[in-house]
């Protein structure tokens, strides 16, 4: 998903990325809690009737499958967030906070969008200067990272 | 400038696939995955396929011609075990692996390293299985239930078999939670959960039966072997412990098992029939709770498999009247198979061939579960041929013939390329005739009380048993056409277009994606417009 926005005041232009996610942080508990409820039922059930090492074994699953969600969840919590000035660029990734951040000369720094000569092969969106680059808007798809690349484009020229 | 650094990071999908070997040992794309399933799976087939000729050739003739009872009984545990284990569910995680992303409009399945590691403990375990083969006391021969006290008194097999059903319940446990992961949070956006196609429907219930339930089955072996080894006594009665508690373990797990193996194959019936019948599933919304409630009740019935055990009249009255229940919601799925052909513009292709055997050939299958239901009537059947027959109806023309099914109608999507259609047609015909000749008798053996899992039987089976051999060994030998057509396609053939089947985008996104599909599913996310009531 890409977000743009414009703050008046300082004139600076601001473009979120996020990667698509069908499930929130929500869906993922309501869903592990019911599968706790219903996995620490049978393990329970079984346990009373004496075979207690079942329980062992439900845990260790709902684990690695709290575990699995939580990775997904964690991959669709990425952020890019691009902030553009009269004087720079900025490029911040993180989950909940910016974790790095990559500042550019707006007058010097380079889009280039690569796409691939491979049919079906995603293309990248780099930032670059000096030998040095970025890659934005990796987790898009084809046709975002594509309207992307035209409104940065249009941005970096504005003056 | 400050803090710029070179970004090297790349995701998987930056890359294309690698060269040579490699390309397969190290893959993180759900297509190489799916293929590197589906083709072990394939392989499990023969290999537990050739185990069930061995079983038949025995049997062919009353008396011991051929193996030895301890070999027959070992062939008899690891046929089952390689048949559910190695090539129904394997080759269902790979048509989940191939197809789910395709069809939510994901790019790939959510955990893909994870999804590697699911695949590549396969072969290992198997190699494992096969090797209790050639230990001392042979190969676990105690059924696939390995119920105690026998499997106890096996020899030096039992811990590598229980090893091996541990690893294999481990890759099912991954391949499950990826399904889930990827249903759930990698949906195309405007994919809402109604508008998912029912095979992934059908997947996402199976996935959850299948994290429910291995936990009891990993708990139940895991006390086998502390019984054995650590002096435990879970199931030894002299130390206090109850056999019958491993049943209970067992079928809790072994019942909802069943349906693991049967759910995605209705998924792919309910793919492939609206297509040939060039009209949208019947009922689709009644179809996915009528898939959940066979999930559920799946979960309420495993006593059904132990009334000769001996259990109260209530608990008789309740499991017989709970798994009667189960004819319902399967009512429910064959009616709405039958509905969506009624008037429908119908041809009959392999695929649609394979599909229609499904719905008759299953519904017999659950016709005699229905008879086995009945406490009463289930101690005349127990542990008969007649049980052999029921669930070999259920699982050959059921789960495998809808691998097939399955087989056919993606096959022209997977390789690019359209199948041979006469082979095909050779192939259902041989295998549709031949797979009645092999089961159809053993009701009546059964009936008339010949034992199962015996070498030996007396002579007045033996007009049945001849016939039911014969039919094995059509059946089996068909199989060798399916592996050639499979071969022809993916090394050549007319080039398949996108849709393949007339009319086929109007059922399902992966129809839009070009034939072969490009290495990286789904770079574009389907249009809005796409995504709406493909069903």
């Amino acid at each position: 998903m890409v977000e743009k926005g414009h703050d008046a005041e300082t004139g600076r232009q601001i473009i979120v990325l996020r990667p698509n996610a069908s499930l929130g942080r929500r869906g993922m508990w309501l869903l592990l809690g019911l599968m706790a409820l219903v996995m620490g039922g049978i393990g329970a059930l079984f346990a009373t009737a004496g075979a207690w090492l079942v329980m062992p074994f439900s845990g260790l699953e709902w684990l690695l499958l709290a575990y699995c969600f939580r990775l997904s969840l964690r991959y669709s919590a990425r952020r890019e967030v691009i902030t553009i000035t009269d004087a720079t660029v900025q490029v911040q990734r993180g989950e909940r906070r910016p974790e790095e951040t990559h500042e550019f000369q707006r007058a010097w720094v380079m889009l280039q969008w690569r796409k691939s000569p491979i049919r079906g092969r995603p293309s990248r969106l780099c930032l670059r200067l000096h030998g040095r680059e970025v890659e934005v808007g990796r987790f898009l798809v084809e046709a975002e990272r594509e309207a992307l690349a035209r409104e940065l484009k249009t941005l970096l020229a504005a003056r | 400038m400050t803090a710029v650094t070179h970004d090297d990071h790349h995701d998987h999908h930056d890359h294309g696939p690698a060269k040579g070997f490699m390309r397969w040992v190290t893959t993180t794309n759900h297509k190489d995955i799916g293929t590197l399933y589906l083709v072990t799976s394939l392989i499990m087939f023969f290999v537990g396929g050739a185990m069930a000729l061995v079983i038949r050739l025995e049997l062919f003739e009353p008396g011991m011609q051929f193996v030895d009872p301890a070999f027959f009984n070992q062939m008899t545990t690891l046929h089952a075990l390689i048949m559910v284990f190695g090539a129904v569910m394997p080759a269902f995680v790979g048509l989940a692996n191939w197809m789910i992303p395709m069809m939510i409009g994901a790019p790939d399945m959510a955990l893909p390293r994870m999804n590697n590691w699911s695949f590549w403990i396969l072969p290992f375990a198997f190699v494992m299985l096969a090797s209790t083969l050639f230990m001392e006391g042979g190969a676990a021969a105690a059924g696939w239930t390995l119920y105690p006290p026998l499997v106890l008194q096996g020899g030096n097999s039992l811990p590598f078999t229980i090893f091996t059903v541990h690893l294999l319940g481990m890759s099912s446990i991954m391949g499950a939670i990826n399904v889930i992961v990827t249903v759930f949070n990698m949906r195309a956006p405007g994919m809402t959960l109604m508008k998912m196609p029912l095979f992934v429907w059908t997947w996402v219930i199976t996935a959850f039966l299948l994290i429910a339930v291995m936990p009891v089955f990993a708990g139940a072996v895991t006390m086998l072997l502390t019984d054995k080894f650590f002096g435990t006594s879970f199931f030894n009665a002299a130390g206090g412990g109850d056999p019958v508690l491993y049943q209970h373990l067992f079928w809790f797990f072994g019942h909802p098992e069943v349906y693991i193996m049967i759910l995605p194959s209705f998924g792919v019936v309910s793919q492939i029939i609206p297509t040939f019948s060039r009209k949208p599933l019947f009922g689709y919304s009644s179809m996915v709770y009528a898939t959940a409630s066979i999930g559920l009740l799946s979960f309420v019935v495993w006593a059904h498999h132990q009334y000769t055990v001996g259990m109260p009249l209530a608990g008789e009255l309740y499991f017989t009247y709970a798994t009667m229940l189960i004819a319902v919601p399967t009512g429910v799925k064959v009616f709405n198979w039958v509905s969506t052909m009624w008037k429908g513009a119908m041809t009959f292709e392999t695929p649609m061939l394979f599909a229609i055997a499904f719905v008759v050939l299953f519904t017999m299958g659950g016709f005699t579960g229905l008879m086995m239901s009945i406490s009463p009537a289930d101690l005349q059947y127990h542990d008969t041929y007649f049980i052999v027959a029921h669930f070999h109806y259920v699982l050959v023309p059921g789960a495998v013939f809808a691998l097939f099914a399955a087989t056919y109608y993606w096959l022209p999507k997977w390789t690019g390329h359209m199948y041979d259609e006469g082979l095909g047609k050779l192939h259902f015909w041989l295998s549709t005739i031949s797979v009645n000749v092999l089961f159809f008798p053993q009701h009546f053996v059964g009936l008339a009380g010949m034992p199962r899992r015996i070498p030996d039987y007396a002579v007045q089976f033996a007009e049945f048993n001849a016939m039911s051999s014969v039919g094995a060994f059509v059946f089996g030998f068909s199989q060798l056409i399916f592996a050639y057509v499979i071969y022809k396609c993916v090394v050549g053939g007319e080039k398949a277009t996108d849709e393949v089947w007339e009319g086929a985008k109007a059922h399902g996104l992966e129809w839009h994606l070009p034939s072969p599909p490009p290495y990286h599913t789904w770079t574009d996310a389907p249009a809005p417009e796409l995504i709406a009531d493909k069903h």
